[in-house]
């Protein structure tokens, strides 16, 4: 018989046991890798820039776990830690390729047309290279609200931002894709 | 699910144009991506984790051994680059000796060290031998004056000779020997040309050694004195 799976209280709780750290932190890892990798690839687009941060951002979990406290809820915390790594990652790669930040967003677009599954055909594609053109708060936010389904109670703890700016922030993000997608 | 119908209500509000895009990841990725980016980011953490800072300190395994060696080699690396600035031609020479010992010298040193014996000038022996010298050279002088019987014997001389006799009528060797005071002593060791000061400080010592350690003689210069004065040496 298959043990039913740890909820993130338990999951925590063997965190901190010498013995079960590991398998704890397997288990965090199975359980909310996928999600964060959409989280972000959908934010640095490509799948090797991707890796980087995502295996940063665990990196990072891991040091980190140690001192979380239950305060948050853990899947926010890791979306927190997340979307720090990707706003780094994007900010050194603007530093890297010294390009200015329009530039480096028509770089993100080239990136979304570069992908093997590219179709301009398709209104999904073309919503992907309207949310590269978006700021990176109203990217964040229309990632989080569209894709991952996210409530704003939770947002505004991953983004640290009252849920009325992310509400104010996600109306702008849409508006402007609508915009991208009937102009081009 | 109900976030879901919410979001989309929320979406057609804003823009019907958005909320009739298939919502679907466009993205691909390798399908066994996440089971590998497991084990790979579990050995990532292994490595990190030699970096993070231990609640009980510890040091690698060996660090102390070798860190006598290498605080030398930091040391020595400084001398050198001391000299270099002082000047090259010098620096340049080394500090390699030139000089040789005779083979397994230093091996043999110790053994040597603990097989030789070693005579203490501060034995008491040397008082012994003096008080000695001083009751045999009565009994020569008294013999002497017997057997040649000179013309004449200056007042101390005859005091001499009369003492000796005593000495061999009596048989009293030990007790003369016992009964020589100092001033004897210092007398015949004058008169046989014999530093009298450092015989004395000689003949203060007994076995068990009351001369000042040599580490005393770098922490007090007044220890000579401080020693002589508490054996009445001291003039």
């Amino acid at each position: 018989m298959m043990d039913a799976p740890l909820n993130d209280t338990q999951l925590l709780e063997q965190f901190n046991i010498a013995s079960t750290k590991e398998r704890a932190f397997t288990a965090i890892l199975k359980k909310y890798q996928e999600k964060l990798y959409w989280h972000i690839r959908r934010m640095v687009v490509e799948h090797e820039d991707a890796n980087d941060v995502l295996q940063n951002m665990f990196v990072k979990a891991w040091k980190g776990l140690e001192n979380f406290r239950a305060d948050s809820q853990l899947y926010t915390w890791l979306y927190r830690i997340a979307t720090n790594e990707c706003l780094t990652f994007l900010e050194q790669k603007k530093k890297r390729t010294t390009v200015s930040m329009s530039d480096n967003d028509s770089g993100l677009a080239n990136s979304v047309k570069a992908d093997n599954g590219f179709d301009s055909n398709k209104l999904e594609w073309k919503l992907q290279l309207a949310v590269q053109h978006l700021p990176e708060k109203q990217k964040l936010v229309f990632n989080l609200r569209y894709f991952d389904e996210m409530p704003y109670a939770e947002m505004s703890e991953v983004l640290e931002t009252s849920e009325g700016s992310l509400k104010a922030s996600y109306h702008h993000a849409v508006k402007k894709i609508e915009d991208y997608i009937l102009n081009n | 699910m109900a976030e879901r119908e919410n979001i989309l209500n929320e979406l057609n509000a804003i823009s019907t144009v958005v909320a009739s895009i298939p919502r679907v990841n466009v993205y691909k990725v390798h399908e066994d991506y996440f089971y590998g980016i497991r084990a790979e980011l579990q050995t990532r953490i292994k490595a990190a984790n030699f970096y993070i800072p231990e609640k009980n300190m510890t040091v690698p395994q060996g660090y102390f051994e070798s860190l006598p060696a290498t605080i030398l080699q930091k040391i020595k690396s400084v001398e050198h680059s001391e000299t270099e600035m002082l000047s090259t031609t010098v620096a340049n020479i080394g500090n390699k000796n030139v000089y040789t010992v005779p083979q397994r010298y230093f091996e043999q040193l110790s053994f040597i060290k603990q097989t030789t014996k070693v005579v203490k000038i501060g034995n008491a022996s040397v008082f012994k031998y003096a008080a000695a010298a001083v009751v045999v050279g009565l009994l020569g002088f008294s013999i002497f004056t017997f057997v040649y019987k000179p013309a004449t014997l200056s007042n101390e001389n005859l005091a001499m000779v009369k003492a000796g006799n005593d000495i061999l009528i009596k048989g009293s060797f030990y007790k003369e020997l016992e009964a020589i005071t100092d001033k004897d002593l210092e007398n015949y060791l004058s008169a046989n040309g014999e530093d009298v000061n450092a015989a004395l400080v000689a003949s203060t010592i007994d076995d068990d050694g009351k001369l000042p350690d040599a580490t005393d003689y770098f922490l007090d210069e007044n220890t000579l004195d401080n020693f002589l004065k508490e054996n009445n040496l001291k003039n």
